[in-house]
């Protein structure tokens, strides 16, 4: 594919981008014994930009050969020829950067590829079996595998010339239970850039149906939380939400410049000494996170980005036009969803990097607070203010670890929560692999840290 | 591609499924032309042209199911996407209850398909767009993002039972979103949008959505937490979705009935909401987007109450849960199709001076179980009253509750629904025992 997109690109003016993507991905969800879904789908085409009269255009087109790619081609110039009768100021071109060349296949492609469907599908069926048998109170159960196999190939006038394989498999269970007119689910999920293997060696994977179980169980007849201030521990998979919605958005370099609350503030202090907050392409500090990649779609080389140093926020998330528009490098955060979608500024992996107190310690060191666990859905807003739901609370007082409490739902402002953070676990994990962001189109995100101390609101009854 | 046309190649893909040896089989083909303008960082951005089609294919072999998605449609992609479904279902697990729809007749619904629409022209689109925008911007707004789009859109439904459906629409949308902004201040985050099937009237809608938006985000400047308390809050058609809708429509569901999820399940002509509070499904309300005259599955759609006067009337069911269930299928495979709440006898004024203390929720930012109907999450651009008497807007303030609870503590209706986005139409509700806390 690569060298029809060259040829393409060989025989245009000005500044052309063409991404071919191809994506397979496989569903199944078991329930109550029946396979609710086995589904095999197939998207792919040629995603078409330009950048013309100072705006850029896009087109895309379901056919990939040459002739059919071309037209696309045009279709794109004449839409740049559109918008930039609107365009106040116009797009400068784009300097060159440290481009992607040459083919890529990450860990697991190949592995998944080989497995199966049938022993795929088996595993679903008896992880829902084993979930629905773990106790009397639980009246239904679901597992669900999902696998993403991206193809994509991103040729640009200016130098990219370069292809990818990867592979996203996830996994997701959940227990339904009831007693006594009490009604509660436990939910378990997780996802990685990597192969079968990978995915079953993930933190989350050890022993998921009885963590499964137990949540939906133990929380049958557990109090609420009660609303307020608190001091709280945030286990991984919250720090990771943490500074995905919290954080992360506000520094999404084309959000920077609609104005969010982290305009203006490079090298101001953000956080407290113990938050250093990064955004990579790759994997860091343990391997296969699930928004991993060689290069993005523009197909500039990821980096590992340093958003917050110790407490000082030192840098933007960038596509090419951002970069460019603020004198700094690219920081490869342009991506798009499919074939048919444009490239905008999205994150890959968040994390902040861990400290070097144990978690027991940090628990031992707190007279009165809460462990959350578990990430729900969440949202971050321009103000910086975010919330996150979450699966349950368990209660710490003097030191030790109590009752179990549900309903979690935690809010903040993002800035002035990271400077109540006062202990930084040794452990770290990436938790949110499972995750997808919204943000005019879906991305495949990964976030994860140690676990974090810090104090914020708790939604819960008065 | 003329609709015949697609439902040709829809009838040929069956065709093939059948012969690879699909005891039962449908086919969805689907076409999408959408001409889009981006506007981002206060400015155009860009202008983007994709047609789309995909098919769908849903096969039963041996009472198994496997089933394939894909926009590859040359002959040899087509055969490879079926034998795929066939794969699958060869090691899905056993279903007697596995079936399509029998044909039946679809009553016509005019008025979802406009010439104009259909050849909208780019330099029409542009200047829809520049007008748009222009009603959108202030002083004190930052503008992060707007999409106006026009699409075209077929689709043909077949399956094996001799059920043949078609369709043709055209959608124009145009959505706002930004926050307000000054040197010293940020408020919090807010869209407001619409669309039309049409393009007569579409401009002054959509001038009015750019202004209730510009009125949402100028409100919200000068911020304070509010009070922690339990009782009243006002609720704003913009937060039904979340808030009432999404778990009134899991526990109607077929589907979570049969799946031992729904609270509802013999709930039936019993009470499940005030008396107050009236809501039905229809289908043939053209200012939503949801309207339709038939399901996904090709069965035909119909004027359905759900809940009346606080009782509940009826579940919703597709053709498999409704075999499953022993029932027939009230032509709700993928769910309702234009929710519509009755409007009660107050007005907005009179359900704020309710209140010694009052949040007026205009958005909800947090989680809802539907399965416990717990909720809690941040009231955004929201409001505090005191007395009926307007204080200021909020920032920090959760509110937590339970669904059913809530829909058992309906106090009043505003007199007047509106088409919230033209996706749902309802007043403004009253609703108490809603914990308010402050951050």
């Amino acid at each position: 594919m690569r060298t029809v997109l060259e040829e393409v690109v060989r025989g245009q003016a000005g500044w052309v981008e063409l991404r071919y993507h191809r994506r397979r991905q496989n569903d199944f969800t078991v329930q109550k014994g029946r396979v609710d879904v086995a589904n095999a789908q197939t998207i792919s085409g040629v995603g078409v930009r330009v950048l013309e009269n100072g705006s850029f255009g896009f087109a895309s087109s379901v056919e990939t050969d040459r002739d059919s790619i071309e037209k696309a081609v045009d279709r794109a110039r004449a839409n740049a020829r559109e918008v930039s009768k609107l365009r106040k100021k116009k797009i400068a071109d784009l300097p060159i950067v440290d481009f992607a060349r040459g083919d890529f296949v990450l860990d697991g492609y190949e592995e998944l590829e080989g497995k199966p469907l049938d022993e795929k599908l088996q595993a679903v069926i008896d992880l829902e079996k084993e979930t629905a048998g773990k106790a009397g109170a639980i009246h239904t159960a679901m597992s669900s595998y999902r696998e993403i196999f991206e193809e994509k190939t991103v040729v640009t006038s200016d130098g990219a010339s370069a292809s990818q394989k990867l592979v996203r498999p996830e996994l997701r269970l959940n227990a339904f239970a009831e007693r006594d007119g009490d009604h509660n689910v436990g939910s378990n999920s997780l996802g990685v850039t990597g192969g079968w293997n990978c995915l079953f060696n993930h933190p989350t994977a050890e022993s998921i149906v009885e963590k499964t179980a137990r949540q939906a169980v133990d929380l049958l007849g557990a109090p609420h939380i009660p609303g307020g201030q608190a001091t709280v521990i945030l286990e991984p998979s919250l720090v990771g939400l943490l500074a995905h919605e919290a954080i992360g958005h506000t520094v999404e370099a084309d959000f920077v410049q609609s104005g969010s609350v982290a305009a203006g503030k490079i090298g101001q202090r953000v956080g407290s000494e113990l938050v250093t907050l990064c955004d990579s392409g790759r994997s860091e500090i343990v391997g296969n996170a699930g928004g991993e990649m060689p290069f993005d779609d523009e197909g500039v080389s990821v980096q590992n980005t340093v958003v917050i140093e110790n407490g000082i926020l030192k840098s933007y998330l960038h596509n090419r036009e951002s970069a460019a528009e603020f004198g700094v490098a690219p920081t490869g955060n342009g991506r798009a969803w499919l074939y048919k979608d444009e490239p905008l500024i999205r994150m890959r992996n968040t994390y902040l990097t861990p400290g070097t107190m144990p978690l027991e310690e940090m628990i031992a060191g707190t007279q009165e607070g809460y462990l959350i666990v578990g990430a729900g859905s969440g949202q971050a807003d321009a103000t910086g203010e975010f919330m996150f739901g979450s699966s349950y609370a368990i209660e710490i007082k003097n030191g030790e670890l109590g009752r179990k409490l549900r309903e979690a739902t935690i809010s903040g402002v993002a800035f002035d929560v990271l400077r109540t953070v006062d202990a930084v676990s040794s452990e770290f994990r990436w938790d949110l692999g499972s995750g997808y962001c919204g943000k005019w189109q879906p991305a495949k995100v990964d976030a994860g840290g140690p676990y974090v101390r810090c104090r914020l609101t708790l939604g819960g009854r008065q | 591609m003329r609709l015949d046309e697609l439902k040709n190649r829809a009838e040929a893909f069956l065709g093939q499924a059948r012969q690879l040896g699909a005891d039962e089989a449908e086919v969805v083909a689907r076409r999408q032309v959408v001409d889009r303008i981006v506007f981002e960082k206060n400015d155009f951005q860009l202008a983007s042209s994709n047609t789309t089609l995909t098919f769908g294919l849903d096969v039963h072999k041996d009472q198994r199911r496997g089933t394939a998605v894909t926009n590859e449609s040359g002959d040899e992609a087509l055969t490879d996407s079926a034998g795929a479904a066939l794969t699958l279902a060869k090691f899905s697990l056993p279903d007697e209850y596995l079936c399509f729809p029998e044909p039946d007749k679809i009553q016509e619904l005019p008025g979802r398909h406009d010439e104009l629409l259909e050849n909208l022209s780019p330099e029409k689109l542009r200047g829809f767009a520049a007008d748009f925008l222009s009603a959108g911007r202030h002083e004190k707004i930052s503008i992060d993002g707007a999409e106006l789009s026009v699409m075209r859109s077929q689709e043909a439904i077949v399956n094996s039972r001799g059920l043949s459906v078609s369709d043709e629409g055209t959608r124009l949308s145009w959505l706002l979103s930004g926050m307000g902004k000054t040197d010293s201040e940020v408020t919090s985050f807010d869209w407001h949008g619409g669309s039309s099937w049409s393009w007569e009237g579409a401009q002054e809608r959509s001038l009015a959505d750019a202004g209730r938006f510009q009125e949402k985000l100028l409100r919200c400047f000068g911020p304070r937490k509010g009070e922690s308390y339990k009782g009243l809050v006002l609720l704003s058609p913009g937060v039904l979705d979340e808030l009432m809708l999404y778990p009134m429509k899991f526990h109607i569901s077929g589907r979570q009935i049969m799946d031992g999820k729904s609270r509802w399940e013999s709930e039936l002509g019993k009470r499940v909401a005030s008396e107050c509070f009236t809501l039905m499904d229809d289908p043939f309300d053209l200012d939503l987007a949801s309207a339709t005259p038939h399901d996904v599955e090709g069965v035909p759609t119909r004027l359905c109450p759900i809940i009346e006067e606080g009782i509940l009337k009826t579940h919703v069911d597709g053709t498999y849960t409704a075999k499953r269930r022993g029932t027939k299928s009230t032509g709700h495979a993928g769910g309702l199709h234009g929710v519509s709440i009755a409007p009660g006898d107050a007005s907005v004024d009179e359900l704020i001076a309710r209140g010694d203390k009052l949040v007026v929720v205009e958005r909800f930012s947090g989680n809802l179980d539907p399965v416990t109907g717990d909720f809690s999450g941040v009231a955004k651009g929201s409001h505090w009253y005191e007395k009926g008497e307007y204080k200021y807007p909020l920032i920090e303030t959760m509110i937590a509750g339970n669904f059913f609870e809530m829909f058992q503590n309906i106090v009043a209706l505003s007199d007047t629904a509106n088409h919230y986005m033209n996706e749902w139409k309802a007043p403004w509700i009253l609703v108490d025992g809603i914990s308010v806390t402050a951050g």
